[in-house]
Parts: structure tokens; C-alpha cells; sequence
């Protein structure tokens, strides 16, 4: 290479170096004089069970949104798929920053944190100037509120440990039977009259299989998901009406009589051929859509969930009970022994005992959990229903048959008790929904799967962390 | 002193790898094996209880281990075999002339740079019984019902299929080096001799080839030993337990049971098995050598 020819590369070098750096300094120049704003003193980390970008979410990051710019505390906020939060959440202990607070899927979620000792009691939270920080009145707001509230729905969204509150309700749901109106017409039964045992809904599910074969008389879902555990535990309920233990810590799911309940509803797919048909491959987000699409007549499901995936996908008016596509009615009751129940399930949000900002992240639970926020989901995702101060708000007002239909009927919540003094393993335990698939496929009894269920689980005494 | 024969020595380049690699492979292992000696729960890591050989016991003693180890065969041996023979017959097609050889060259990559996580979503959709091509129109058409995924006989060998569609491309990229390599000569002597396609596939090709087919058997057979993504995004080791190979179950055990000392005793007995299962291949491929 000539001596010409290097000296203009080492020229282009040097000006390529001089240009790097040139730009390189005038941005740390600017990144280093530019005015930032003071950092929060306090950065809180909320864990919360619900997939980002969802109606829920949304509404929920906006409160967050406000938390911040009305008290200066920061928030940042982790949004988890069901099937992902317990691999998360592990995670994020591992990794030295675990949540301060956290919103988990009802008390099959809830109850095995308080039996590791994950949550914090809140009552004695007290704010700078003295006053508490949440009280158990608080938690649907004044008591004229609280009156308007049936006492069950109350008792069964929140939660305390040995008479102290450790977590509270976000929102509250309903399991019901549903059922396409335009599916029973065309089977010829009434639509406006659902069945009211399981008996009757053999029977139903019989006429619809015979005279409207179109449809899918019910929809099963049995996928390796939290529904599986839902639909044992409606079932373990309206067939005994009793917590899944009792006082001595014994586990109560294994008897004869439970057993029998699941082998029922096992034998509409697996004996009389009543469901969709492969249960196993279904979960209840797919139950929906088979529903939404017309293929489901009856299913159990929550109602309020159900007229947001029609509504969103245009095939509902539900301004009167006559139009709307679909009737609910109360969860099914066993003739023999059971009972009719009224069920509720809250998403219960809650300060874990790793938080080292407990009274800041008390004050982030209660101002989600406020009644004024509470009901605000008017995105068509929600709570059961509204207190009367809520009740003009357009997502009640515009159906007001569906939310009274609702409140008239739901007058209490499910049977866990919420006193969470022995927690067991939970419903939602891993070896339940393999052993419960097991026995649907029929590699194993049900008495077998619920059997080695009952043996295995762990009974735990509840333990809230007092905070330091 | 020593320092000064570094100065020296060649090894002095390999010393920023040496101490990456022992950070992040060998420390890890090692506490790997540490850790399966204790009990702890992943929600309170710091809270770590020696127990001996108690973690060993229950993994071996509960059973699982008989279960995973059986699925785990039947899915590694399933997709081995399987991407090996679609992944060598492909590479002996694109051997060949044909009009669009390049552009089929190229389309037989797109299943190997698909993420995990798309391709497996992909198939199960294309697998679902109520939506799917494959599960509401094909195999219905055969008079199959239901979706492969969620029969007990066929999940695992359901989720197999979708490893060979991930993984031939892999084999059949190496194999086609491999008989590019190949001199074109001993093909044309044998051709003299009056050997046939057969023969001299049986005769040249996979002799020569058995070096390639060797390190693609042992990259495959522990890639897919050791693949978690697809099965658990397939099935999450259902329906029931039956597709519940040992990743799988380590993770359910570490993540979803809580039980990270039992799972930790259930990886190291499981790196130890292929470790066992690679050396065999490497001696085998040595005995052949010589």
C-alpha cells in the first residue's frame, strides 16, 4: 500500500474517531446536566395475576398511575399469566426483589402463600400521622355500603389469619349454569327455565343431544388448568357443603359421596357422550368460545365473563333478560344430599411479609380495593355487583336485570371459610388436576385419584408475618 | 514464576474463556450437585436444610423416576430416530440437481429458526380437535377423534412429531455437508464395478458419512433429552402425567411443588444419565475410528 493511500485511511480513522467521540460527549454531556426528577423514595413492586394488555390490567395500571402521582410512591408492576405466576414469583424471590403486594386467584391461590408464611397482617398498619392504614370496615367503604353488600360475599373475600386481616378482594365472581336460550328452543325446552339438580341437567343435556344435535349439550373443560380445580370444587361443594377439611386438619375430599359426584360428571363425556369431545385439550377460555360461537348449550361459568366475550364479539344484547342470548341461574344442587350453592370468588390482593415498605403497600392495596375503584371496571370486566352509590354507573345501569338477576341469587359465598387458621394444600394443586385427568381417562379410579390426593397433601397451620 | 511462563505460553488466550466457562457452566454445576443434597423451597432459597441423601431416596424411591425415565426414552428415542432418518433422506434428495434446489435449500431452515415457543404453539393449534387442520379435518378424515395431544397412548408421541419438524432441518444440514464432502470419486469407481444406488449408498455413503451421523446422533439425543419448551407448552406434561419426561418434571417439582431439593436430585441423576449415554456414543465413535 502506498504511503498516500495510508495516510488517507488513518485521515478517515481519525475523523470517524473524532465524530464518535464528539457525539459520544455531547450525549453524556446532556444525559448528565439535564434536570431529572427527584427519584421516588420508596419503590414499590406489584405482582399481579392477570395477563398484561387486558381489559383488567389496563384499568388497574391506570389506578396505579394515579397512586403514584397523588402520593409520590412508585410502582412497578408485573403482569403474569395464570400458568406462569408461581415460576415468576420465584423468580423474583430468588432474585432478591420480591413483590410488596400481590393479587392472586381466590383462596385456591391465596391460602397455600398464607401457610408458607408469605403475607402480612394489615390491620395494625398505621400512617404517619397515626391513623390506620386499613381497617376491615374499610374495605367496601362506609357502612351504608357494607349494608347494601350480602354478608356472605363479604365473608367470602376476605381473608384473615388468627382474627387479623391478611388479604382482601379485588373484584368478585360467580360460578353459575349457563345456557344458550336459542339451544333449548331448538330442543324444544323452555329457555327461560334452566335445570335446577344435575339430574335434570342429565336430562336436559339428553333432550338437547336428541332433538338439536347441532349443539354440544355441555361443555367440559378438563385441561391441566385452574378451571379442573374450579369444577372439583363446585362439585365438593354442592355435593357436601363442607370446607375440603376439618377442625382436626383431616382432609375431607376422599369419601364415597364426593367420589360419586365426579364420576357423574366424568360419565356425561366418557358414558352418555354430553360434552364437547375432547374435554382434555379444553380449557375454560375455550369453553367460552365454543359457547360464544354456538356450539355449548349448558356449561358452568361466570356470567359476567361470558357477557363480556359475547359482547366483545357482537353476539349479545343483553339490555333486557327476553334478548339476551343466554339465562343463569344458581349451580346446580345434587337431589340426594346436596345443596343448591351460592358461589363467589374473589381475586384477594394482599402485602406479602417480604415487603420492607409494608405501610406504603398497604396504602397501594387499599387505594386499588376502595369501593370507588373496585367498581370502576367499566370495560365490561368486574365485580359481581355494585353498592347502590355504584349502581348509575353505565356497566350496571345499562343491564340492570343481569347485575340484580346476579345479586338476587348470590347471596352468599362458597363454604372455604375465611378464617384461614388450617389451609390446605389448595384446589388448584398440581396432583389433583393430574390424578383428577387420570381418572377421567380412566387409568385410575376416581376414589384412587382423590385418595392418593388426600393422602399426599400437606395440611399447613396459616402464619402471617408481623411486620418489624 | 508461573506468571512469567503464562507470558509465554499460548494458554494466556484461552484464559478470559477459562474463567467465563467456570462461572457460568462450572459453578453452576457444581452448585447443582450441592444443592441436592439440602431442602429449600424456591419461595425462601436462603432457607436451605442439609438432608443427606434424603432427596435421592425420594426421587428413587417414589416411582416417578421409573415414569419420566420411560417417557423421557420414548420421546428422545421417537425424535431422534425420526429427524435422523427425514433429516438424511433430505439431504440426499438436495444432493441432487433439481430446478429450485437453492430455494427449497433455503425453505427446509424455516421450522429450525421458528422460536420454540411459535412452532409449538403453532402445531398446537393445528392439533386442536375443535380448530385445528390437523386435528378437525385430517385425522377426523382417517377416523381419528379427538386431538393427539390430549390421549394418554399418543400425547408424547404427538409432541415427538413436532421435535422431528424442529430438528431435521438441523440433521439434514449437517448430513448434506457431510456428503458434499464425500469425493466424488469412490461414487464413480463404484459405478465402474457395476454397483448400484442401494450398494453404494450402503458402501460409501453411510461409511462415509458416519462421523457426521455420529456428532448429529449425539447433538440430537441430548438437545432432545434436555428439551423442556416444547412438551410443556404442548401439554405441561399432561394429560394425566404421560407426557412428563424428566425437564418436565423437574420443573414441576422445583417450580410448582416447591420441592427444589427433590428436583435438583432428579436433574443431577439425569445429567449423570446422559453424561453415561454421551460417553457410550464416544466410544463407539472412537472403536469406529479405529
Amino acid at each position: 500500500m502506498s504511503k498516500k493511500a495510508i495516510s488517507k485511511m488513518l485521515a478517515i480513522v481519525a475523523i470517524i474517531i473524532v465524530a464518535v467521540a464528539a457525539i459520544g460527549g455531547g450525549l453524556a454531556y446532556y444525559y448528565l446536566t439535564r434536570p431529572v426528577a427527584p427519584e421516588a423514595e420508596v419503590t414499590l413492586r406489584a405482582f399481579m395475576l392477570m395477563p398484561a394488555d387486558t381489559p383488567g390490567s389496563v384499568v388497574l395500571q391506570g389506578y396505579m398511575d394515579k397512586f403514584e402521582n397523588e402520593t409520590g410512591i412508585n410502582v412497578e408492576s408485573t403482569y403474569v399469566a395464570y400458568e406462569e405466576w408461581k415460576r415468576a414469583w420465584s423468580a423474583m424471590i430468588a432474585a432478591g426483589t420480591p413483590p410488596d403486594i400481590q393479587l392472586l386467584a381466590g383462596p385456591t391461590e391465596f391460602l397455600p402463600e398464607c401457610a408458607i408464611g408469605a403475607v402480612a397482617y394489615m390491620n395494625d398498619l398505621k400512617m404517619p400521622d397515626g391513623s390506620a392504614v386499613y381497617d376491615g370496615q374499610q374495605i367496601f367503604g362506609s357502612s351504608a355500603r357494607l349494608a347494601a353488600i350480602p354478608q356472605g360475599l363479604i365473608e367470602s373475600s376476605t381473608f384473615s389469619v388468627n382474627g387479623k386481616l391478611v388479604g382482601v378482594p379485588l373484584d368478585v365472581g360467580t360460578s353459575m349454569l349457563v345456557w344458550n336460550k336459542q339451544a333449548f328452543i331448538d330442543a324444544g325446552l323452555d329457555p327461560n327455565n334452566g335445570p335446577d339438580t344435575w339430574e335434570e341437567v342429565l336430562a336436559d343435556a339428553l333432550t338437547i343431544k336428541a332433538n338439536a344435535p347441532a349443539y354440544y349439550p355441555f361443555g367440559l373443560p378438563m385441561a391441566r388448568e385452574w378451571n379442573l380445580a374450579r369444577y372439583f370444587e363446585i362439585l365438593y361443594y354442592s355435593k357436601t357443603g363442607q370446607p375440603i377439611i376439618d377442625e382436626n386438619g383431616k382432609v375431607l375430599v376422599n369419601t364415597t359421596d364426593v367420589a360419586d359426584a365426579v364420576q357423574w360428571f366424568f360419565d356425561l363425556h366418557n358414558v352418555h357422550d354430553l360434552t364437547n369431545p375432547d374435554p382434555i385439550d379444553v380449557n375454560q377460555y375455550d369453553n367460552r368460545a365454543l359457547f360464544r360461537d354456538g356450539k355449548i348449550a349448558m356449561m358452568i361459568e361466570s356470567p359476567h365473563f361470558l357477557k363480556a366475550v359475547m359482547e366483545s364479539a357482537g353476539k349479545g344484547n343483553f339490555s333486557t333478560a327476553e334478548t339476551s342470548p343466554f339465562g343463569f341461574s344458581l349451580v346446580p344442587a345434587w337431589e340426594i344430599g346436596g345443596r343448591r350453592i351460592s358461589w363467589t370468588l374473589a381475586d384477594i390482593m394482599y402485602v406479602t411479609a417480604y415487603s420492607k415498605h409494608k405501610v406504603e403497600a398497604a396504602q397501594l392495596v387499599e387505594y386499588l380495593t376502595r369501593s370507588k375503584n373496585l367498581y370502576d371496571f367499566n370495560s365490561g370486566w368486574g365485580t359481581l355487583y355494585p353498592t347502590t352509590e355504584m349502581a348509575d354507573k353505565p356497566y350496571y345501569a345499562n343491564n340492570k336485570w343481569f347485575w340484580d338477576k346476579i345479586k338476587e341469587q348470590v347471596t352468599g359465598g362458597n363454604a372455604m371459610g375465611t378464617d384461614a387458621g388450617l389451609i390446605e394444600a389448595g384446589f388448584a394443586d398440581d396432583l389433583l388436576m393430574t390424578n383428577l385427568q387420570k381418572a377421567f381417562m380412566g387409568q385410575i379410579t376416581v376414589k384412587e385419584a382423590l385418595d392418593d390426593y388426600a393422602q399426599k397433601v400437606t395440611v399447613k397451620e396459616a402464619t402471617a408475618r408481623e411486620f418489624l | 514464576m508461573w506468571l512469567q511462563r503464562l507470558k509465554g505460553s499460548p494458554y494466556r488466550f484461552l484464559l478470559l474463556s477459562i474463567v467465563i466457562f467456570a462461572i457460568f457452566y462450572v459453578y453452576p454445576i457444581i452448585d447443582t450437585f450441592r444443592l441436592s443434597f439440602y431442602t429449600f423451597p424456591m419461595t425462601n432459597i436462603g432457607n436451605q436444610r442439609f438432608v443427606g441423601f434424603q432427596n435421592f431416596f425420594e426421587v428413587f424411591g417414589s416411582g416417578r423416576l421409573y415414569h419420566t425415565t420411560i417417557l423421557t426414552l420414548e420421546w428422545t428415542v421417537t425424535s431422534v430416530v425420526g429427524s435422523m432418518l427425514f433429516g438424511l433422506g433430505i439431504a440426499l434428495l438436495l444432493s441432487e440437481e433439481f430446478p429450485g434446489r437453492g430455494l427449497v435449500r433455503t425453505l427446509i431452515l424455516a421450522p429450525w429458526i421458528f422460536p420454540e415457543l411459535v412452532g409449538a404453539s403453532m402445531w398446537k393449534i393445528t392439533m386442536n380437535s375443535e380448530y385445528g387442520l390437523l386435528g378437525n379435518i385430517i385425522l377426523p378424515a382417517f377416523g381419528f377423534r379427538g386431538s393427539l395431544l390430549s390421549s394418554p397412548e399418543t400425547a408424547i408421541f404427538a409432541c415427538s412429531i413436532v421435535r422431528i419438524w424442529k430438528l431435521t432441518p438441523f440433521v439434514a444440514l449437517m448430513c448434506l455437508a457431510g456428503i458434499q464432502a464425500i469425493e466424488v470419486e469412490l461414487y464413480e469407481a463404484a459405478s465402474l464395478d457395476g454397483a448400484g444406488s442401494f450398494n453404494k449408498f450402503r458402501h460409501i455413503t453411510i461409511p462415509q458419512l458416519s462421523p457426521v451421523l455420529l456428532v448429529a446422533l449425539i447433538l440430537a439425543t441430548v438437545w432432545t433429552a434436555n428439551q423442556f419448551d416444547i412438551v410443556y407448552i404442548l401439554t405441561r406434561g399432561g394429560p394425566g402425567d404421560a407426557t412428563k419426561i424428566a425437564v418436565v418434571d423437574i420443573y414441576s417439582l422445583a417450580f410448582i411443588e416447591n420441592s427444589a431439593g427433590i428436583a435438583q436430585a432428579e436433574a443431577v441423576v439425569f445429567v449423570i444419565a446422559l453424561i453415561v449415554i454421551s460417553a457410550l456414543y464416544y466410544r463407539g465413535m472412537r472403536g469406529k475410528q479405529s
